[in-house]
């Protein structure tokens, strides 16, 4: 019997739990986070400064990922765990920093299972659904809120969801709306999931293009939606895209990466996309679950991109650095790796002419 | 005796049909008697090398499954007995690991090789030291899989998410990873390999009345063993740290052509190549449209039919001879 | 009238067909058998005369099976040489020793491969990858001897006993050896097929000039059937003669068991007491 709180389609319950002392406080000043996204959403939340603990794939030098380039403390504090869950119970008890309230992202269930870290630990557990900015946005919106009310936030909550809502609503009725037949197609690929891939990885389900009104090549042939799936190369040139975008996660990585293989395989230099010099690069979409601001930045990239008459007056750079200062706190762009500095929301170089 | 070498024909001659049809199906439609530059680049960069990987590892890995199955005298043996893949899988976790490697990479398909010819070379060195009977091997194989196992689940442990996502998805066996010098290497070396199989059915007919009769019908049975499992675990290495782990096609193949052509290898091993290849080319084209346009490795539908093919094949044998005899 | 060992003469440079058949024949001389530290068999010489069968005797773990695996080469023996005419039999290749000797185990695996392919597996330390005629031929005419034509096509596991047995003889006869060893050939038969395999052995040994090595169990069958017997216990040749010779002391020490000889219409027959 415990305090757990969880949020299901905004439900929230709550029982006392017995072993916590009466006078303990009700807004923790230390936390500790788990699960992918959870640190994400402490950060977005200005939170991330109670942090006492991490877990090892929070220990990142890549400078790719947002909310932690903005945290580069993240990398400095003590290891809880590895990953998804799975948590060493023996290091959060000898934490220097005790913290006093634990905060789960449930969507992945591996590891251990939060009744029984919350009688290990002595520690209230609160767990929540990650959410996306699709289908799910209730949800995400429902564990800000929640966060916020637990962390003694809650207008900083609002503040972050107004601010998503009214980005996706300004891309929105920016873009035109066009006859069946000019909707232009686009496809994402390199899309990352647990690891990079190749081109061929892409997603039915990318809200950005949803944003931006355009016609997602995946989503109007599948039988079977979701949210990374790798497609055939023969297929993509079936479906011929008008605008390609590539996730630049995939070039982030040794070995063959997406850009190489959009310069050298056959199949690819076909695409008329490519032909056309209409490909472009996005900042990483994903890295232990989406990130939701360079979701928005790729979303006014790939409405300008689509639409330049319409969105003329936008600068991205700017764009990027309001979006990534309001949510993460910090001006990322400037601090990503080089790589990203140079590449992202640009054209792709590909030598297509012979 | 006809009919037997029938079959083998009708396998033979099915090859190139199969060949053409499989290669006209896929996502974008493709007329043979109008051919633009696209359908061109179609055909030439993706589906034709992929029918041939098909048709080059099928062959090679049904034929060799046969093989062990005749000098090892058991039937559950397969090309990866002696532990090849394994070995090959943890070849290419440690090179991804060492050199952060995506799947396509040479380097990983170097270190697979390297490591899969440790079990090789073990087998080699032991069999200078004993005599190399059939369950001696097994048991080599038995033990090197589970000491290569191990390593690979420390390797998953210690590797990182990027790192983790590359080893899984290279141990699932995939067509795709066949380019054109691939082929042209396994060109010569599978029809090569193979024939050289098919000529040694005279002594795999006479390892299969038993060793002792055998070895007094002249057959040198240890070198003919050591012969069959060091050629077929280097070609069954090439394929698999070229292209990954393809199963079962070389554990039900040779079952399923000795239920048609009977016991005598001189037939088994020609039917067992054909019908390899066959199998192989059919089930990769499946696997691309089966999901489409998402696309599937082969080796997890091989996965999947061959585990219930196999049984009923057992359950079929049981009931013909009255027991699952040798 | 043994014939000097010339046991020195390895490699056999002439092939088998230069053998005169009156001259060459099996000798074997101070064959010894260790299985890690235990003796299996000690000191065993002896030699077999061309156009007889020769039947190997003894109790369980006497060492006859593993006397006869010694012979072919199927167990190395640690000491000791067997020869054959001029050929030092042991260190012989073993596709040319197949052209001199044949072996058929007690029990051969059935699978479904036909009477007749198996038959012609014994043609192959003659051939070729193909059949040539010669070999069909001998593979038909061998059939034929035992009475096994009509079964040509069956497969192996649909037969009897009885008739593996004469498959696994057929196959034999078929490698045109001049040398033949058996393991038990007759201890899984019924007396008829018994008696049938028995008197063709040693029709087949005088016709066909060939030295048939047994093992066998039944003491009345080897006095009834073989020219010569070797008598094993513990490992150790306790006498080798005929069955005219063979006295009842003999039999009782080997076998320890009161065992008689008895004539009984003109024919030796070694009784036990029943107790």
């Amino acid at each position: 019997m415990g305090v757990l709180t969880f949020s299901a389609c905004g439900t929230s319950k709550k029982h006392t739990l017995h072993d916590v002392p009466p006078h303990a406080p009700s807004v923790p000043r230390k936390i500790l986070c788990d699960g992918a996204g959870a640190v994400r959403l402490i950060v977005y939340l200005g939170c991330a400064d109670r942090i006492t603990g991490v877990e090892q794939i929070e220990i990142d030098h890549s400078q790719r990922v947002p909310y932690r380039i903005a945290v580069p403390v993240l990398r400095e504090l003590p290891v809880t765990g590895e990953s998804h869950g799975r948590l060493n119970i023996e290091a959060i008890l000898s934490l220097k920093e005790k913290p006093e309230q634990i905060f789960r992202s449930k969507n992945t269930n591996s590891g251990i299972d939060s009744e029984t870290l919350q009688s290990r630990t002595g520690l209230p557990v609160t767990d929540f659904q990650y959410g996306d900015l699709g289908k799910n946005r209730e949800t995400l919106f429902d564990s800000l809120r929640l966060l916020g009310k637990e962390l003694g936030v809650p207008e900083r909550a609002e503040e972050v969801i107004a601010f998503i809502e009214k980005n996706i609503q300004e891309i929105h009725s920016r873009c035109p709306n066009l006859p069946e037949d000019k909707i232009p197609s686009v496809f994402l690929g390199g899309l990352s999931f647990r690891g990079t891939h190749g081109f061929a990885s892409t997603s039915s389900l990318y809200e950005p293009f949803e944003w931006a009104k355009a016609r997602n090549s995946v989503s109007s042939e599948n039988s079977m939606p979701g949210e990374q799936m790798m497609v055939t190369r023969e297929q993509i040139l079936a479906w011929n895209p008008d605008f390609l975008f590539l996730d630049l996660a995939t070039a982030d990585v040794q070995g063959v990466n997406g850009i190489e293989e959009l310069r050298t395989d056959p199949i690819y230099r076909e695409l008329k996309a490519v032909k056309n010099g209409n490909v472009f690069a996005l900042y990483p979409n994903s890295s232990y679950q989406a990130n939701f601001e360079a979701r928005l930045i790729n979303a006014w990239f790939i409405a300008k991109t689509l639409y330049p008459k319409e969105f003329a007056d936008v600068e991205i750079n700017s764009k990027a650095r309001e979006i990534f200062q309001f949510m993460t706190g910090v001006s990322v762009l400037d601090s990503a790796s080089e790589f990203l500095r140079e590449q992202a929301f640009q054209p792709i170089q590909l030598e297509t002419r012979p | 005796m006809i009919s037997r070498f029938l079959w083998i024909l009708t396998a033979a001659l099915l090859l190139p049909v199969v060949f053409l049809v499989c290669v006209s199906l896929g996502a974008v439609e493709i007329s043979f008697f109008d051919l633009n530059h696209t359908a061109k680049t179609i055909l030439l960069h993706s589906r034709i090398p992929q029918a041939l990987t098909a048709i080059l590892a099928g062959a090679g890995l049904a034929v060799t499954g046969t093989s062990m199955q005749a000098v090892l005298r058991n039937p559950l043996s397969s090309p990866f007995t002696l532990g090849v893949s394994s070995a090959a899988a943890f070849g290419a976790a440690l090179t991804v690991i060492c050199g952060g490697a995506g799947t396509q990479s040479i380097h990983v398909t170097i270190g697979a090789f390297i490591s899969s010819l440790a079990a090789v070379l073990l087998i080699l060195i032991l069999s200078a030291k004993r005599s190399m009977r059939p369950e001696t091997i097994i048991l080599v194989g038995v033990a090197l899989s589970a000491f290569y196992s191990a390593g690979i689940m420390l390797l998953q442990y210690v590797a990182d998410e990027q790192q983790l996502a590359s080893i899984v998805y290279w141990s699932f066996g995939d067509t795709q990873r066949g380019t054109w010098p691939t082929i042209a290497a396994l060109s010569f070396l599978v029809p090569g390999i193979g024939i050289w199989f098919m000529l040694q059915s005279w002594k795999f007919n006479a390892l299969s009345l038993g060793e002792e009769t055998a070895l007094s019908l002249g057959v040198r049975a240890k070198r003919t063993r050591l012969t069959v499992m060091v050629l077929g675990s280097l070609l069954t290495a090439g394929l698999t740290a070229s292209l990954g782990i393809i199963g079962f096609i070389g554990l039900v193949v040779p079952h399923f052509c000795r239920l048609i052509v009977g016991d005598d290898y001189r037939f088994v091993l020609p039917m067992s190549f054909f019908a390899g290849a066959l199998l192989l080319l059919i089930s990769d084209t499946a696997a691309r449209m089966v999901l489409a346009p998402r696309l599937m490795p082969v080796a997890i539908l091989t996965a999947f039919i061959g585990a219930p093919v196999f049984l009923l094949m057992l359950i079929q044998l049981a009931n013909r001879k009255g027991g699952i005899g040798e | 009238m043994t014939p000097t060992l010339k046991t020195k003469s390895l490699s056999p440079s002439s092939d088998s067909s230069i053998l005169n058949q009156n001259q060459a024949n099996l000798c074997v001389n101070g064959l010894n058998f260790q299985y890690g530290k235990r003796e299996i068999l000690k000191d065993i010489s002896f030699s077999v005369p061309n156009s007889a069968v020769f039947a190997i005797l003894g109790p369980n773990g006497s060492g006859k099976t593993t006397l006869l695996r010694c012979l072919n080469h199927l167990l190395i023996p640690n000491s000791g040489n067997v020869a054959f005419g001029p050929f030092d039999f042991l260190r012989m290749a073993p596709e040319k020793r197949a052209k001199l000797a044949a072996y058929a185990p007690q029990r051969t695996a059935v699978n479904s491969l036909s009477v007749f392919d198996s038959v012609l597996l014994g043609r192959l330390p003659h051939r070729t990858w193909f059949s040539r005629e010669t070999d069909l031929q001998k593979t038909r005419e061998v059939l034929k001897r035992l009475n096994l034509e009509e079964k040509s096509n069956a497969a192996l596991d649909s037969l009897s006993g009885g008739e593996l047995q004469k498959v696994s003889l057929a196959r034999v006869l078929a490698q045109e050896p001049k040398l033949v060893f058996l393991d038990e050939p007759t201890s899984a038969l019924d007396w008829k097929n018994r008696t049938e395999i028995l008197s063709l052995l040693r029709k087949i040994a005088r016709e066909d000039g060939l030295s048939i090595v047994l093992t066998i169990h039944d003491i009345n069958d080897a006095i009834q059937f073989a020219d010569r017997l070797l008598l094993l216990k513990n490992g150790r040749i306790i006498q080798e003669t005929s069955p005219e010779c063979l006295t009842s002391e003999t039999l009782s020490m080997v076998y320890d068991l009161p065992i008689e000889i008895h004539e009984i219409n003109g024919k030796r027959t070694a009784l036990a007491p029943a107790d």
